[in-house]
């Protein structure tokens, strides 16, 4: 069976099909025929191929350095998007709407965990909570185990947040960082100012009160609706 | 007497990793960066054609790997999502790039119109380069398809649908980077 000829043109964009392994039977035979008669073609056939065999061959490269230092770092500190997006206007929530949020909170969250300090003269202070806490059991902030049991159910609603943190609206969680900072802030003076006066129930309260502020923001926020 | 062999710590599998990596375990996500760096690494660099460029991005993939990976359901293997994901990155920052400079440099379909070897300098005629070299002074959307196909063995459908082209449109850009490398080669 004859095929008819083709151009070079043709044969040269029949090259990479061929290649490719997705030549027709046809197509094969006409492209063997030109190539039997002609020299030029069967350079450029024989270059291509040995290209094809190269590139599939090259070697895997290496970074110049050690890059995982950088990635850790940007783990470590998650850059949140504030980019244009389109959300329901229920992930919206502005930092006077947070901020009212927190307030509120802590006004229902005030009596959850309070304490009274119960001091005698010549004895160790003991602070004991004296009402229910109805979501956490915690004694104290002032002592370790209350400490400890914050932190231990901070750092359980984080992981959820994290866990969370590719669904939540990046300006929400944006606003969530920012009044975080902002309440941890506040605990960090109140401890400081409770460990230079550490007989005042008043900086005892403040304490518990923002410890209670932050927890009950971070409930708020693994509860948020997913953006859609 | 004999002393007592410590116990061996078993290695964690690549699926261990990944599965707590996913919860949040840094020190297995480590491992997985660096099983995968140099493949990622490897993709970054000759689709863009720049080492320097090419760890940034390739940081860029493992943070975002990083966000993405409690959404990993094993439905392929971890080596081909994070590679898809390089492929991503690489091609979102073409984009990002093409807006920022306000000029039209993506896309496989007009990159006739673009210079040649638009991040590196064009071979000096009549030196002769190695393929490597030679890949890097491909315009960028030709150099894409060509390590894309040629180099990683992506199918033309697998490449059309990245670029949201044609098969037939990626195939002709494909024999272009081929014919460009050829001349390359032979200067």
């Amino acid at each position: 069976m004859t095929h008819p000829m083709i151009t070079c043109d043709d044969a040269l964009l029949l090259v990479s099909d061929r290649l490719d392994g997705t030549l027709s039977d046809t197509q094969r035979a006409q492209l063997d025929a030109h190539l039997a008669a002609c020299v030029a073609c069967c350079k450029v056939v024989r270059d291509l191929e040995q290209i094809h065999a190269d590139a599939a061959s090259l070697p895997t490269l290496t970074p110049s350095h050690d890059l995982w230092a950088g990635i850790e770092a940007r783990i470590d500190a998650p850059v949140v998007s504030l980019k244009t997006h389109r959300h329901p206007p229920i992930a919206h929530w502005s930092s006077r709407q947070f901020a009212a949020a927190a307030a509120v909170l802590m006004a229902v969250t005030a009596g959850g965990t309070w304490f009274v300090a119960i001091r005698s003269a010549g004895s160790p202070t003991e602070l004991v909570a004296t009402s229910p806490a109805p979501r956490t059991e915690l004694v104290s902030v002032a002592s370790e185990k209350g400490m400890a049991a914050y932190e231990g159910e901070i750092g359980a609603l984080r992981n959820i947040i994290e866990t969370r943190r590719g669904d939540l609206d990046s300006a929400t969680v944006a606003v969530l960082e920012k009044n975080l900072k902002l309440i941890d802030q506040a605990i960090t003076e109140s401890k400081a100012a409770l460990a230079a006066d550490p007989a005042s129930t008043f900086l005892a309260d403040q304490v518990s009160r923002a410890y209670d502020t932050k927890l009950e923001l971070l409930r708020s926020a693994a509860m948020l609706p997913s953006r859609t | 007497m004999q002393a007592t062999p410590l116990p061996v710590m078993p290695t964690p599998s690549l699926a261990d990793d990944v599965a707590l990596a996913a919860r949040g375990d840094r020190r297995s996500f480590e491992r997985l960066y660096r099983a995968h760096v140099d493949k990622v690494f490897t993709l970054c660099a000759r689709m863009v054609g720049d080492r320097m460029r090419a760890e940034e991005l390739t940081q860029d993939v493992f943070v975002r790997a990083w966000e993405k990976l409690a959404q990993f359901r094993g439905d392929s293997a971890f080596g081909t999502w994070l590679h898809r994901l390089a492929v991503n990155v690489v091609l979102n920052e073409r984009q990002v790039e093409k807006r920022r400079r306000e000029r039209h440099d993506d896309g496989i379909e007009d990159m006739d119109a673009l210079p040649h070897g638009e991040l590196r300098p064009l071979p000096v005629p009549g030196l002769s380069i190695d393929l490597e070299a030679a890949i890097a002074s491909l315009p960028p959307g030709a150099k894409k398809v060509f390590v894309l196909h040629d180099v990683e063995g992506y199918t033309h459908e697998e490449i059309a649908g990245m670029f949201g082209v044609t098969a037939g449109g990626c195939k002709a850009q494909l024999h272009r980077a081929r014919m460009l490398l050829r001349e390359a080669l032979n200067r």
